[in-house]
């Protein structure tokens, strides 16, 4: 934001683009584990 | 004994990327040790991994999810398209040379026996291999030389899980047309199937379901919703370039001209993730806004094309204009190569063999060369100001293609052609923008 301050005035993100992916995949995952059956992936995985 | 389960699906952009990196982290949350794995990629969006090889950055976002470095055994086969019907091919990270369809009749066993090794050294430190397959696998002419769907499969023995995106319409003649489309042993080793990117009332969907089941014997493992964060995350097709949305409404503009052959445009993803900035993707026939406050020209997989593909969009002078203007521009790998004095591929690494002349901002010439280094490097951001003389001979000097050529930052005062100082930044292109930010 630094450099792109020199163009315009912005507002900056509040977390880092590091911290936005790993907040996308743990809501992914959390909903992942609310609308598909894991523990059936994981039965299918162990060939049951 | 390490689990293993293959997502694929009903074909290209359903969602299976982004699905494997979910199932990725949901299983790392419950303390599994989680790997992803890909075996064949096509895409010009690569990463650099920790052991220094190339893979696809949708297999580093995955290992992200697995929180665990990445590696080239998670892609051992990484297809860079060059042209319409030819690839640079990538195996277990290293260039091994352009392939066509020809080469994978030829190369298969190869190609495959490279595949599972990498499949095998992961196993060694995992619970559990999430795959994912590529494109469909009901693309059945292409099944006798397949590696990256029911080939690796049938193979391994790998269960697998089919995906189906009801938001282009026809998710159950997808999965029913697939299942019939099928070998009885490809067809036997899919297990069961996810409805991906569903909008609205799931309940007005069970009849489909059982409709799906009857027709398949296959089981419903779930309905996913549209859910929105997974559009924070980097794609990984160009195709979503093409639905990039218009902003008028944020502060900073950067144009970013659509090149045919773009590589690595998840380059501007933090930018993008900006509130105040708009990055608009220019597809070809549109002019670079005049109000533009930066233009970023992007990597690119055959730089030597993509600069007459630049030329003939008049692109070219667009950009002149934005420089007289008091414009700013940010080259990134290809596309700093493009603003140099010339562009030279005497082996035919990107195509015919030949030169082309850059759009001579730089005094810069690239000249490229088969062997191809990369390195991951962490650096905080640096406007390293060196004091460095650019004279033809000095940049001429190191014959070789520049890999991960730095990006640059020039201001209409240093786009003279004579010998001067320039800017230049310490870190490498493929992560440039994320150090512009945390500068």
């Amino acid at each position: 934001m630094k450099y792109l301050s020199q163009f315009r005035s912005g507002t900056l993100h509040k977390t880092s683009f590091a911290e936005q992916i790993e907040n996308a995949l743990d809501e992914l995952a959390r909903e992942m584990e609310n609308f598909l059956d894991i523990d059936a992936i994981l039965k299918i995985a162990r060939g049951h | 004994m390490t689990l293993t389960i293959m997502l694929q699906g009903t074909g290209s952009d359903v969602g299976k990327s982004v699905l494997v990196a979910g199932l990725c982290r949901a299983l790392v949350r419950r303390g599994m040790r989680v790997r992803p794995f890909k075996p064949q990629n096509m895409s010009n969006n690569a990463a650099v991994t920790d052991d220094g090889g190339e893979i696809g950055r949708a297999q580093a976002l995955q290992a992200i999810a697995c929180k665990t470095p990445a590696s080239v055994h998670m892609n051992p086969v990484l297809l860079k398209p060059q042209s319409d019907v030819g690839a640079q091919i990538i195996v277990q990270g290293k260039m091994k040379g352009a392939a066509n369809t020809t080469y994978y009749c030829k190369n298969k066993h190869e190609l495959l026996a490279k595949v599972v090794e990498s499949f095998e050294i992961l196993k060694k430190e995992a619970d559990i291999i999430v795959v994912e397959g590529a494109g469909s696998p009901a693309e059945v002419n292409l099944r006798d030389h397949d590696i990256a769907n029911m080939g690796f499969a049938l193979a391994t023995q790998t269960p697998v899980i089919l995906i189906g995106d009801i938001d282009r319409g026809g998710v159950i003649a997808s999965i029913v047309g697939t299942h019939t489309l099928l070998s009885d042993e490809d067809r036997h080793l899919i297990k069961g199937y996810i409805i991906n990117k569903f909008r609205g009332d799931m309940s007005l969907f069970d009849d489909a379901l059982n409709t799906i089941t009857n027709h398949t014997g296959w089981k419903n493992i779930g309905i996913l919703p549209f859910i929105e964060s997974a559009r924070k995350l980097p794609a990984e097709d160009a195709v979503i370039l093409d639905h990039a949305e218009k902003n008028n409404q944020k502060n900073i503009l950067i144009a970013v001209p659509m090149l045919s052959r773009i590589a690595n445009f998840d380059d501007m993803d933090p930018l993008i993730s900006e509130p105040d900035v708009e990055v608009r993707f220019i597809p070809p026939g549109e002019i670079i806004p005049a109000n533009a406050d930066l233009v970023i020209l992007p990597g690119t997989k055959a730089t030597r094309a993509d600069l007459t593909f630049f030329r003939k969009q008049g692109w070219d002078i667009d950009l002149a204009s934005h420089i007289r203007r008091g414009g700013t521009v940010l080259g990134i790998c290809g596309g700093y190569q493009m603003l140099g004095n010339s562009v030279c591929d005497p082996e035919g690494i990107e195509g015919t063999p030949g030169d082309e002349a850059g759009l001579g901002y730089l005094n810069v010439r690239t000249v490229m060369n088969a062997e191809k280094k990369s390195h991951r490097q962490r650096r905080t951001a640096n406007f390293l100001s060196v004091k460095h003389s650019v004279t033809k001979s000095t940049l001429a000097k190191p014959r070789g293609r520049i890999p991960n050529a730095p990006s640059f930052r020039a201001t209409p005062k240093n786009w003279a052609r004579q010998p001067k100082t320039i800017k230049l930044p310490v870190f490498t292109c493929t992560v440039y923008s994320r150090m512009i930010l945390s500068g």
